[in-house]
């Protein structure tokens, strides 16, 4: 690659926003460049001129650089390697760094040669709806073609490739809060953001440049007889000073959300590229909640269409004006610009300052005077009536045709060949309402300006002002600007009166309105490649918006997934509005008519990084540890997530496996003494006169007779009579009781009660508080339990008689205050300690230090279900209820209870329900899969008849055998029965059919 | 064998964790480990009953909703209409009072051990909280007294602004079980700006 | 992402809420008494409003109330908010 060689000599033009001193190299396709701060790698490229950097989706034609910000459809590059790579960025967005490597996308294998452009040649075959019409047809084999050929064609199609290594960098997240948030910092932006400023309201400006200033970054219009980039600066000053003002550059809003609430994602570190300090993080998603909204997001320049209208070297005019003024870089020597409306003539005002011949196809046949004399002035040669029909060059613009114009598009006589290397198109301005649509706003058709412009959305505290308006004024701008920015802070309670400032612009004559051209067609020259696209990153041309009309494909939404006309990643930003004023012009419609597809954010891609935020790696998701974690993560524990809590699965020694371990641990617990930390365990506080009461109505067994240090375990229904949690409530004096829960629904609970005692039930004087943490839990139990707890400090006396089964004391213990319960879990003699939670480490050492094996969640696991025990969302799923289980016991008759009622539904009161049962392999060695299928016959014919599924399944130390709970249909009537369960892979395990109780049916060992 | 009654601390020195000072400036936010505390948590449907049972030995009344109130070291937060929660220098008050009748018109439960105070002051605390925080962190929205309980990215704290100052000085509450997640994620959030990390000091870990 | 306003704290961020469906569904009194179709009505069937809709909230990372709260169903625009058990917001609150 030959030097920078269109980078305008300095002095050409004022310098604009790089500066020379400061130059940067970079990589691109591997060959070395060098820019300046101040470029963005577009800018940087197109100093080499305007050639081919990517290929295009379908045909794989060469492109270049068409735009020169977000609405850009062909230069996604691939952003450096390995994990801090990007796919599919905006060459145009990417802000210069030093030591910047890219390369090109959708290019195989390389952007200079590219087999694929066989498709190009081949497009006659390739129409749109090909895929559509060849695979997914009703037609014999239609999807046999397509297993075939998917993969070739998925490798052919998409754009950057997805990094696969881990992302090393840092995502931030912010949450902010303002009276006005104004979008755009353009002359319209800044202007909405002083006037809130200055009447005091808490203000964030949020541009997507590097820079405010929007279209003045240009660098040739004037304010007050100044450069208006003074003003910005004057206003950036004014801001800064403000107590409340906060201006955010290089943050793209990415989508407007109810009650005001917007996304916008802030390049930090990502503009120093992987060298970024690194305390920094790449991105931060900023998560902003304004009161009122003021939308000043400018106007996207639209093309139209010519033959080969994507050859490297075509571009939009106004972003050739900005390469020029902002960049100092045009990239090429002989410019033809073609415009239906005014704006055409800055670019070629500026093209002629810095000494480049200008051609002006001014597609009017009366161009304004003022502008066409000045332009003339400049020694820009204007033409017309006249178009660009096409041009000419295949890798690299060569020239252009250009010929008088007639209303329709349609080309009239001779076509005159003009000399160039850079041509620009100007189409009109499309008002970027994306954020306004994510709102509701409905774009309404402004024929004046040939534009959609938002509809008023005041009401919803959003407010627009500048190009987005169809304004086309500077003074126009400013004065919107200003009125919104001020309207919004009043709307936001900010009543300071302010004095509206009195700009002087640049805007001269009066021009003339737009003659809107969207295509230019006719006869063209070269029949193969003449092409003309209308939406360039997804490949669809004049022809298939023509074809989609013929085949009736005429609704906005089906030409849409027709043809795929803006579906890209641009969104068809360039594209939309040509495709469905051309499919009008097909169906003799207005583009109003045809309507428009609905924007739904990102306005602009936004990376996985930047939504994942700080949620990620071991701050994904927050961790709960008990107050003996440490002695756990100390002493080998290996940890479970139960919810958010880490919980000992099982404490492995050295050299020991997870199920020998495990087993070890159930032993110790049947045959000495096993302690388990219980603190997760959900304690609720119930506090005054009714709590019985409430009792009664949330649980399924009565509770009018249970006395003060006495304990009962309880079954909590869903009005649907289906279980959802059970526990232990003991009763510690007449009008306190303490509700256990199990882990999981320790907040399900306690909201549950505080939903039908603040809503059903607010008579009931109840007070109901979590006090889950207040305490730490050891859980004590086997035959050397009696022995061990009795050797504790403690004032508590724990013999049979005064401290029977299902009884509650309170006294202390190690010296500090203790609530035990004597409940069993595992079957054995057990108690339950509850000491403060900063005394929950001595309770556990001194019960370790007593001789207590610790057990994990596993061997209590392995534990209750030797006995039968149930675990709620093991042993039930939401469709089970107390009878279901066998635990009719549990059951009041004599009250009504939530959930009651639903029992006595016809399918609720069947009796051959599915019940608990218990399985026994006939296998002892084979442990069922928890989750397995039960069938009468496994070889039966799909569809196979199921029976149940197997819930809990273990190995049991104690049995010497495996076992397994499971709900069964008709269960408690098939005892004895043999039944199959299906396993994962193939096969399936025959067992036998018992009660759902394996140990000590008579519970004598927990009782004494 | 330890000592029960010498308080274990989540966050008591030494801890295993982040380092102590990290990023371009340790001034920048400084998080402090509170020491254990004496809450207690109070319902009641009578507002008037709950200052009656408050004035005289604390000598303090009801904030509004989302507010808090200070006096001689105790502070009473009120977290809902019918939810306060009182933090005492001392014990003994807080022991007193959770000698009130179960079926009186106050309900008094203690949740000391239940909830440890993390404060984060510094220049960047604001901006170090607003990364979770939805509340409103700025002076004109959360003046001195202000106290929120409210949703710190999934977990459920009470942020409060207890005295006048500049910068704000913030205590956050969180439930002891999330103390060491919390800190840690303060840590990493406060490495752009720079942190200090002071844990406890006055007891052992656990 | 809405923003709610709950009778006793002001504006909060949706993430505090947990919503608790279709508000004024009463309890039966008296269960026993019903048809099935009659309880299954209680249980299982809500009205699909499109429009105003009158459903109740719970300000579960707040205050911890539960409150009714008229919405919009279409554009989310929230109206009049009600409060449970007399449970009335203080004037200085």
């Amino acid at each position: 690659m030959s030097g920078p060689q269109f980078r305008l000599p300095a002095d050409t033009l004022p310098d604009g926003r790089i500066d020379r001193e400061a130059p940067l190299g970079f990589s691109f396709n591997g060959e070395s460049f060098t820019g300046y701060a101040g470029d963005t790698l577009a800018s940087a490229l197109l100093a080499y001129g305007a050639f081919p950097l990517a290929r295009s989706f379908k045909y794989h034609r060469p492109r270049g650089i068409f735009g020169a910000g977000a609405e850009e459809p062909n230069a996604l590059v691939q952003l450096e390697t390995g994990g801090y790579s990007q796919p599919n960025l905006r060459a145009t967005q990417i802000e210069l760094y030093g030591g910047l490597s890219a390369a090109s996308v959708n290019a195989w294998p390389s952007v200079d040669f590219d087999l694929m452009r066989v498709n190009d040649w081949l497009s006659p075959i390739f129409p749109s709806g090909f895929y559509y019409k060849t695979f997914m047809g009703a037609g014999v084999g239609a999807g046999r073609w397509w297993r075939l050929f998917e993969p070739f064609i998925r490798r052919a199609a998409g754009f950057g490739r997805a990094p696969t290594a881990p992302d090393p960098d840092r995502y931030e997240r912010m949450n902010a809060h303002c009276d006005v948030l104004v979008v755009g910092a353009g002359p319209a932006g800044l202007s909405a953001a002083l006037a809130a400023a200055n009447r005091g309201g808490r203000v964030i400006l949020v541009d997507d440049q590097t820079e405010p200033g929007g279209d003045l970054l240009a660098g040739d219009r004037r304010i007050d007889d100044a450069p208006a980039m003074d003003w910005v600066a004057a206003a950036l000053e004014r801001l800064g000073a403000a107590p409340d003002a906060t201006v955010l550059a290089r943050t793209a809003v990415a989508g407007l959300y109810d009650d005001n609430f917007a996304t916008a994602v802030e390049s930090v570190g990502d503009r120093f590229g992987p060298g970024a300090p690194d305390h920094l993080p790449r991105l931060r998603l900023w998560r902003i909640r304004a009161r009122q909204i003021v939308l000043a997001t400018g106007a996207h320049e639209r093309p139209y269409a010519f033959a080969n209208n994507d050859t490297p070297g075509t571009m939009l005019g106004n972003a050739i004006r900005h390469y020029a003024g902002r960049y100092a870089v045009v990239p090429g020597r002989q410019a033809l610009l073609g415009t239906d409306n005014d704006s055409a003539y800055r670019t070629a005002l500026l093209l002629a300052r810095a000494g480049i011949p200008v051609t002006l196809a001014d597609a009017r046949e009366t161009p304004p005077s003022a502008l066409a004399d000045a332009a003339r002035q400049a020694g820009v040669d204007v033409e017309a009536g006249c178009a660009i029909s096409a041009v000419l060059g295949d890798r690299r613009v060569r020239g252009a045709k250009i010929g008088r114009v007639l209303p329709d598009g349609e080309i009239s006589g001779a076509l005159r060949p003009v000399e160039a290397d850079l041509v620009g198109v100007s189409g009109g301005w499309n008002p970027a309402l994306h954020l306004a649509s994510h709102r509701g706003a409905r774009p309404v058709w402004n024929e004046a300006q040939t534009c959609f412009v938002p509809d008023d959305l005041t009401a919803l505290g959003l407010r627009t002002a500048g190009a987005v308006t169809g304004a086309g004024s500077l003074a126009d701008c400013l004065e919107q600007g200003y009125a919104a920015g001020r309207d919004a802070a009043r709307a936001a309670g900010r009543t300071k009166r302010t004095r509206k400032p009195d700009l002087k612009t640049d805007d001269g004559a009066a021009g003339a309105p737009i003659r809107p051209l969207w295509a230019v067609t006719g006869r063209q020259p070269g029949s193969r490649r003449g092409k003309a696209f209308v939406d360039l990153q997804n490949d669809v041309t004049v022809k298939d918006v023509a074809l989609a009309a013929r085949e009736n494909y005429r609704s906005v939404e089906h030409l849409k997934r027709y043809t795929t006309l803006g579906m890209g990643t641009d969104q068809g930003k360039t594209a939309n509005v040509i495709g469905l004023a051309l499919m009008g012009v097909e169906t003799g419609r207005s583009p109003e008519a045809v309507g428009t597809t609905t924007f739904r954010p990102p306005y602009t891609p936004v990376p996985f990084g930047a939504l994942a935020g700080r949620d990620r790696g071991a701050l994904f998701d927050p961790v709960r540890e008990t107050p003996m974690f440490d002695w756990h993560a100390a002493n080998g524990a290996v940890f479970e997530d139960v919810g958010q809590w880490k919980r000992p699965y099982a404490y492995r020694r050295d050299g020991e496996s997870l199920e020998a371990a495990i087993g070890r641990e159930v032993r110790a617990v049947r045959n000495a003494a096993g302690v388990m930390d219980a603190s997760t365990l959900g304690k609720i506080d119930l506090k005054g006169p009714d709590v019985v009461t409430l009792l009664n109505r949330v649980y399924t067994n009565d509770w009018e007779t249970l006395k003060v240090g006495r304990a009962r375990y309880g079954l909590m229904c869903h009005e649907d009579g289906m279980i959802f949690d059970d526990g232990v409530t003991a009763r510690l004096a007449d009008d306190h009781y303490v509700m256990t829960t199990t882990t999981g629904n320790a907040v399900t609970v306690l909201n549950w009660l505080e939903m039908w005692l603040q809503t059903e039930w607010p008579e009931l004087r109840v007070f109901a508080t979590s006090v889950t943490e207040a305490w730490a839990t050891a859980t004590v139990a086997g035959p050397e339990a009696r022995r061990l707890v009795s050797g504790l400090d403690s004032d508590i006396d724990w013999s049979d008689d005064a401290f029977p089964h299902m009884a509650v004391r309170t006294g202390t213990v190690l010296g500090a205050p203790a609530r035990v319960f004597r409940v069993s879990f595992s079957g054995e003699a057990s108690w339950e300690i509850n000491v403060p939670a900063h005394c929950g480490p001595a309770l556990w050492q001194a019960l370790i230090d007593g001789g207590a094996t610790p057990y994990g969640t596993e061997a209590m696991h392995v534990l209750r279900a030797e006995k039968g025990f149930i675990i709620v969302g093991q042993e039930t799923d939401g469709t089970v209820t107390p009878h279901d289980l066998g635990m009719g016991w549990a059951v009041s008759k004599r009250k009504d209870f939530i959930g009651k009622r639903s029992w006595s539904r016809p399918d609720t009161a069947r009796p051959d329900r599915k019940h608990l049962v218990g399985l026994l392999p006939l296998d002892s060695g084979t442990v069922l899969p928890e989750g397995g299928q039960i069938v009468a016959d496994p070889e039966q014919e799909p569809p196979v008849t199921m029976l149940g599924h197997v819930t809990s399944s273990y190995k049991s130390p104690s049995l010497d055998g495996s076992f397994a709970l499971a709900l069964l249909k008709n269960g408690r009537n098939r005892m004895g029965d043999t039944v199959h369960v299906l396993r994962l892979d193939e096969g399936a395990d025959a067992a036998r059919v018992v009660a759902p109780a394996f140990y000590d049916k008579d519970g004598g060992r927990m009782r004494g | 064998m330890a000592d029960p009654l010498v308080p274990t601390h989540p966050l008591a020195d030494p801890l295993s964790g982040p380092p102590e000072e990290a990023g371009p400036d340790s001034a920048a936010v400084v998080l402090t480990a509170g020491p254990p505390l004496v809450l207690l948590d109070l319902r009641c449907r009578d507002r008037a009953a709950l200052d009656s049972l408050l004035k005289k030995p604390l000598e303090l009344a009801s904030p509004p909703v989302a507010r808090a109130v200070s006096k001689s070291g105790n502070t009473l937060f009120r977290l809902g209409p019918d939810w306060w929660q009182l933090r005492c220098k001392k014990r003994k008050p807080a022991d007193r009072l959770l000698r009130a009748d179960p079926a009186g018109p106050v309900g008094v439960t203690d949740i000391s051990d239940a909830w440890l105070a993390i404060g984060v002051a510094g220049p960047r605390a604001r901006d170090v909280l607003a990364k979770a925080a939805t509340v409103d962190l700025h002076p004109d929205a959360f003046p001195a007294g202000s106290a929120a309980r409210t949703l710190f990215g999934r977990v459920t704290v009470v942020i409060a602004r207890l005295e006048d100052g500049e910068p704000p000085a913030f205590d956050v509450t969180v439930s002891r079980s999330n103390a060491r997640f919390l800190w840690r994620w303060l840590a990493d959030a406060a490495r752009e700006y720079g942190y200090t990390l002071k844990p406890f000091s006055g007891g052992g870990a656990g | 992402m809405l923003l709610i306003r709950c009778p006793y704290c002001g504006l909060r961020d949706e993430s505090e809420f947990s919503y608790g469906g279709e508000a004024d569904i009463a309890r039966p009194l008296e269960p026993e008494t019903l048809t099935d179709a009659e309880w299954a009505d209680y249980v299982f069937l809500r009205t699909n409003t499109k429009g105003r809709f009158r459903e109740q909230w719970v300000h579960a990372h707040g205050c911890g109330r539960w409150f009714t709260l008229v919405r919009d169903t279409v554009t989310h625009a929230h109206g009049e908010t009600g409060v449970f058990g007399g449970v009335e917001p203080e004037a200085d609150g």
